[in-house]
């Protein structure tokens, strides 16, 4: 949250990035790959979610082919089950959020399980893809900040043997 | 110590203060975004019933039938207030924001006088 360093991330880069110090640069690393972690934990998300929409649309259209009076057993528990026959096969109760249910066809049921589907495919192309750019500015960052860390290492070896060789001189 | 490194202390403490008062709020925003989206969300699903449908609101552990007029005009009214509830948080961002960049500045200020007559450090 300091106002020093860019939050919007380095695929975007108003300042080039070998323009900011090794430490600065180091921050900015963090900030980008806090920023990754986020997006690729939003990504699974939505994926897990996709999940959990398919399958209640495929257990709609099983329930949708079969006939009332169908014999089931419905889990009380993880292990005790009591038999059951299906009384209705063609109306289902839709969770649409905030508490509400409401009555619908399977069709209609089915139906919205694909438009969310659909919308949350929309959003993962979107996360994918700032990802992916988030992903590849960390690689960039990471590459010139090595080199600045490298840099500066090469710096002071020079100025090492420079100090060893004006003792050496002043010694001789 | 002297008088400005205490003076500085505080303005530090401020400021910090400022930032954790900000993030606090920043998460409040977020929880009211994702309640307005859940809401918007809601509110199209009942739009695309028809009036004979059956909707039902879960109140503690029973499904309570509900008319879907009522239904709607209540989603609606919670709609209204998470919108207003992110229309007060907006400006108290604003103002904490600016406080922390104020607190930020006089940081700065106070630096600088501490390492000018020193010649810096």
């Amino acid at each position: 949250m300091m106002s020093a360093s860019p939050s919007g991330g380095a695929a975007g880069d108003h300042v080039p990035v070998t323009a900011l110090s090794a430490q600065e640069l180091a921050g900015v690393r963090d900030n980008v790959e806090s920023a990754c972690n986020e997006l690729a934990e939003k990504s699974m998300h939505i994926q897990r979610l996709m999940a959990v929409f398919s399958t209640s649309n495929r257990t709609v259209q099983a329930l949708a082919d079969s006939q009332p009076g169908q014999p089931l057993m419905i889990p009380l528990t993880e292990s005790l089950y009591v038999p059951a026959k299906l009384a209705d096969s063609e109306r289902v109760l839709l969770n649409i959020g905030t508490g509400y249910f409401v009555q619908v066809g399977t069709d209609a049921a089915s139906d919205y399980c694909r438009r969310r589907s659909a919308k949350l495919e929309d959003l993962l192309k979107n996360i994918n893809q700032d990802l992916a750019e988030k992903r590849n500015g960390l690689a960039q960052i990471e590459e010139v900040l090595n080199a600045k860390i490298i840099a500066s290492r090469r710096q002071e070896q020079q100025q090492q043997q420079q100090q060893q060789q004006r003792k050496a001189v002043k010694a001789g | 110590m002297s008088d400005l490194q205490r003076q500085l202390d505080r303005e530090m403490d401020a400021f910090r203060e400022a930032q954790r008062e900000l993030q606090k709020i920043v998460q409040a925003r977020t929880q009211l975004e994702r309640q307005s989206n859940e809401n918007d969300l809601v509110m199209q699903e009942l739009a695309r019933l028809d009036d004979s449908a059956n909707v039902f609101k879960l109140i503690g552990p029973a499904l309570i039938k509900q008319d879907l007029t009522e239904a709607k005009a209540n989603v609606g009214k919670r709609l209204d207030f998470i919108k207003g509830e992110l229309g007060r948080v907006d400006s108290q961002i604003k103002v904490l924001q600016d406080k922390a960049v104020a607190r930020q500045q006089e940081i700065m200020k106070l630096r600088q006088r501490a390492a000018g007559p020193v010649g810096g450090n």
